[in-house]
């Protein structure tokens, strides 16, 4: 282990050079001293301890589980790095074949597919299936053009909308690949970096990959800034602590890729989910994910394939991307807490139920700080704020550790404040109109 | 393929027991280091402010008097500030009196700006502040002090008078004594208004500043009549509603003995500091009562029994503004600074107490020093004017500073306008005690007032009738012997003058027995010393 650890050391870090090495001393500098400020701040909390020991427990126990997050992304790479070992067995080049459920794309539709037939893999082992859901704008005849230009590109015609997942497991279906890559109609993956996104098939028990995505119209608005910030985060420090633990709970539907050994057997049950005695139509990708987790197979997150999707640029479009989101989430999250301490006690115990405590708790505990206290208690809020303030310090740490050119980190504030503020909030707008079924992509 | 899966699971337990470790130490360090930090007072929003103030402060103190800002940062780690403190030994010591030190001032509170440039202008003129044994040691004459220090005092006890001072005093190295009202500060938890046990020990272990006791409980006004009338606790019997009566004078003694004691009980338990001082609250030690007329000498002994000192505020006719050494000088004055004096307003009444020296002359050009204590003093144009208004018959002023003088010839140039008495006072202590040579139209008198007791030694009647302009008037005291002058001729005399009033200042009073009409207009005045 110690050798294996050494080696990790040398690989990633020894070869840095003295200016990276000290942008990242500098950085662990921040970090302590931010992690005595958040000791500092719940000094507040514990001078009332006899008073209110639950509360401090709470605040401490929130506190670790949002720095755990960071510790997991921090073992990332080492992980990821033992899924397969050296080059085996020379090239692995399975048959891949996209899958692109789209309606009304006319715009983005060409770009998706030229890019996925521009990837470098064999082009004889690459196959292109657009599902055309019901477009009412001239999609199709874009696509009729792009069939001349590609001849392996599979144009599935539907003239009456069915929905993106029904368009997926038609696709699914369909597909001759041995892998799929399931591509959202306005997403592409940067072509040079597409090999990597097949390589951890390798291991037989990986079942599925999710790539690593950004807003591609990041710089629009202050929206989209924030969006991609919080994308970043949520890729690179969510997902990738899921995947230090190969449980990655939603391989992102913009781009992941599936086995489709695994995926054929559980395409019915996926489509037919219900939830409340109603079809669910959010969260394709999130219980696609989970159903792969209930077999038991290895889901992981790779920083190592560059994705790019479209992100809602105005707030109407947001908060119901937003909603929807929140949706699938305690939809699947009720599905998986039926088997995730079966099959990944450790991650149910570290993670899932943790997370799903927290998220629930959040606004209850929002309110009071925020609201009550002030009011009521005449209790400053100030601690509250900066303590979400010093947790996202330490997210922004790392991430600007990670990704020194990634631009966007200072919209990481803007995100933890609205998120404060606002979207913990619309956690029960959507449970309270979870009923509602509409068909709400886009 | 199935090496790769071991491979990938072994290290995933691996992982596994390091993110667990990490985790757990994560959350001992947040839980342990908030316990461990609890009682910090280094990381506080105060102290951190404190300690910007603190170099604030230094720098601008140097700055204010060293233009070179280099010099200035390097002398910031410097111990002490430059300043000229007096080389010589003093005789008379001030104590100054704050309370709050606010951002907007009223009666009782100065603004910090102003308590800054105070501060600041006493360092640069040299004087410095001495701890509560020093001056006890002082007034005891035990123990010699430098010219130009002072004491440096806060009543009640308060946030605001530690927390924006603090880093002043330790600025300019400066300590100040604190009297605390020991209910609040020692017995009662977290008040947001009145320092607390922990910041009071954090205050004694700074080393500067000394705790003593205010009062218990009796820092509020009470009932002290059946129709609800109020009143200073230490110095009225209180009503008792329980049994529809005022408390006898035993009960009251005993009340305040016990307030006295427990007062200074609770700071020396709590503390673990000793005691030696209490300041009475209101400055009222018995000459504010209401219903229990001799009660000045009671309270006195009662103090005493506790204390070795107090203190209280000085107002007009107490006499000297500086503490004097003597026997049993229990009770101490201290100068009030009301939050409308400004910095020079301070440092002259300061100026003017201190000893000045033989011979003497003063034409009034500028402020030397003179104190009224009683009617109207107008100063200037070269000249003092003692007058009275429709509701006073006569006026009084001494000269401050003028207290350990003894033998000497004091004369004054004068024009009396009005008025029916003039006296030229010598060996003046205050208004209770000092000798006179009273002129009125036809006589002559000599007086010596002790304890508040009026003697006439000498009288002389159809004497003389003195013009009353460009009259020059005189008075000798040399050891037991006064003679009264008139344009430089003795027209009486004594031997008998009570040793009690071997020394003392100088002084004028006009009297009239009609309301609004005395006058007196001082030219020049000189002392002469008598060898």
């Amino acid at each position: 282990m110690t050798t294996q650890v050494l080696n990790f050391v040398k690989q990633n870090y020894l070869r840095l050079n003295f200016s990276d090495l000290a942008y990242q001393l500098f950085l662990l500098f921040l970090g302590i001293i931010t992690l005595f400020l958040i000791v500092l701040v719940k000094t507040k909390t514990t001078t009332e301890f006899l008073s209110d020991p639950l509360l401090l427990f709470y605040t401490i126990f929130v506190t670790t589980f949002q720095l755990s997050r960071v510790v997991g992304a921090m073992f990332y790479r080492y992980s990821a790095s033992k899924i397969i070992l050296g080059n085996m067995g020379g090239a692995y080049e399975p048959s891949v074949t996209f899958v692109i459920p789209c309606k009304n794309e006319e715009k983005s539709i060409t770009k998706t597919i030229e890019k996925s037939f521009e990837t470098d893999y064999p082009k004889e082992k690459i196959e292109v299936i657009v599902i055309n859901d019901g477009s009412t704008d001239g999609t199709i005849n874009v696509l009729n053009d792009l069939k001349k230009r590609f001849e392996k590109l599979v144009v599935v015609n539907w003239k009456v909308n069915r929905g993106k997942r029904y368009g997926m497991a038609e696709g699914f279906r369909m597909a001759k690949g041995e892998i799929i890559v399931q591509l959202d109609s306005d997403s592409y993956i940067e072509p040079k970096t597409f090999r990597n996104l097949i390589k951890p098939f390798q291991n037989p028990q990986i079942g599925a990959v999710c790539a690593h995505a950004d807003p591609e119209n990041a710089d629009e608005n202050l929206l989209t800034k924030m969006q991609a910030a919080y994308y970043f985060i949520s890729f690179r420090i969510l997902k990738a602590a899921e995947s230090t633990f190969f449980a990655v709970f939603c391989c992102s539907g913009c781009s992941s890729a599936y086995r489709k050994s695994i995926i054929l057997p559980i395409l019915d049950e996926w489509l037919n989910e219900r939830f409340l005695g109603l079809p669910v139509t959010w969260g394709d990708d999130r219980a696609l994910t989970n159903r792969v987790l209930k077999l038991g197979s290895k889901t992981i997150y790779t920083d190592e394939v560059q994705a790019y999707t479209i992100c809602p640029n105005n707030l109407k479009t947001f908060l119901k991307q937003q909603v929807r989101w929140k949706k699938g989430w305690f939809v699947n999250s009720m599905f998986a807490s039926r088997f995730v301490y079966k099959k990944q006690p450790f991650v149910a115990t570290t993670y899932f139920f943790p997370l799903i405590f927290v998220t629930l708790a959040t606004p209850f505990m929002a309110t009071r700080a925020l609201i009550y206290n002030p009011i009521f208690r005449d209790v400053t809020p100030l601690f509250y704020i900066a303590g979400v303030f010093l947790v996202a310090c330490i997210m922004v740490l790392y991430y600007r550790s990670v990704a020194r050119d990634n631009k966007y980190w200072p919209y990481v504030f803007i995100w933890s404040l609205i998120n404060m503020i606002l979207l913990s909030f619309i956690l029960f707008y959507a449970l309270a109109t979870i009923q509602n079924r509409k068909w709400g992509t886009r | 393929m199935g090496n790769t899966i071991n491979i990938m699971n072994n290290n995933l337990k691996k992982i596994k027991v390091y993110f667990s470790i990490t985790v757990l130490l994560l959350m001992v360090t947040i839980f342990s280091g908030g316990f461990f930090l609890k009682n910090n007072t280094f990381f506080t929003t105060t102290n951190l402010a404190g300690t910007f103030n603190y170099f604030k402060y230094k720098t601008s103190f140097v700055y204010s008097d060293n233009k070179n800002l280099t010099a200035s940062v390097i002398s910031i780690f410097q111990n002490n500030p430059q300043v000229n403190q007096g080389k010589g030994k003093v005789s008379s010591i001030p104590v100054l009196l704050y309370h709050g030190v606010v951002d907007n001032s009223d009666d009782a509170n100065i603004l910090l700006k102003d308590f800054r440039n105070q501060m600041f202008a006493l360092k640069k003129a040299g004087w410095q502040t001495i701890n509560i044994e020093d001056f006890y040691a002082f007034m005891e004459s035990e123990k010699e002090l430098p010219d130009k220090s002072f004491l440096l005092t806060f009543d009640d006890g308060r946030k605001d008078s530690y927390y924006p001072v603090d880093p002043i005093l330790k600025a300019l190295d400066y300590n100040a004594v604190i009297f605390v009202i020991t209910k609040y500060s020692l017995e009662d938890k977290s008040s947001n208004y009145y320092l607390s046990k922990n910041e009071l020990k954090r205050m004694v272990k700074s080393g500067r500043w000394e705790i003593e006791a205010h009062t218990r409980e009796g820092h509020n006004i009470y009932k002290i009549a059946q129709d609800g009338k109020l009143g200073h606790y230490h110095s009225n019997k209180l009503w008792l509603d329980s049994e529809n009566r005022p408390e006898t004078e035993e009960e009251f003694i005993n009340r305040i003995k016990t307030d006295f004691a427990i007062a200074k009980n609770d700071i020396e338990q709590g503390l673990g500091t000793e005691v030696i001082s209490f300041a009475f609250p209101f400055g009222d030690f018995g000459q504010n009562t209401v219903n229990f007329l001799k009660v000045e000498q009671i309270i006195l002994d009662a103090a005493k029994s506790v204390y070795p000192i107090t203190f209280y505020q000085v107002w007009p006719g107490k006499g000297y503004n500086f503490n004097y050494p003597a026997k049993d000088s229990f009770l101490i004055k201290r100068i009030e600074v009301k939050s409308d004096w400004n910095t020079e307003a301070l440092m002259t009444i300061l100026d003017a107490g201190k000893e000045k020296s033989l011979p003497y002359f003063d034409n009034f050009e500028k402020y030397r020093g003179w104190t009224k204590t009683w009617g109207q003093l107008t100063l200037g144009n070269n000249s003092m004017i003692l007058d009275s208004n429709a509701s006073t018959t006569g006026s009084s002023a001494f000269l401050d500073g003028s207290y350990l003088w003894d033998n000497y010839s004091y004369s004054a140039n004068i024009n009396l306008v009005k008025g029916r008495n003039i006296s030229l006072l010598a060996r003046y202590k205050d208004d209770e005690n000092y000798t006179a040579c009273n002129f009125s139209g036809d006589s002559v008198r000599i007086e010596q007032r002790l304890n508040n007791k009026n003697r006439v030694m000498v009288e002389i009647k159809n004497y003389v009738n003195f013009p009353k302009n460009d009259l020059n008037l005189g008075i000798k005291v040399n050891k037991d012997k006064v003679e009264c002058l008139v344009n430089d001729n003795i027209v009486a005399y004594t031997y008998y003058l009570s040793p009690a009033l071997s020394n003392g200042g100088i002084g004028f009073k006009i009297w009239d027995p009609q309301m609004n009409n005395s006058e007196l207009i001082v030219r020049h005045v000189s002392v002469e010393e008598i060898k």
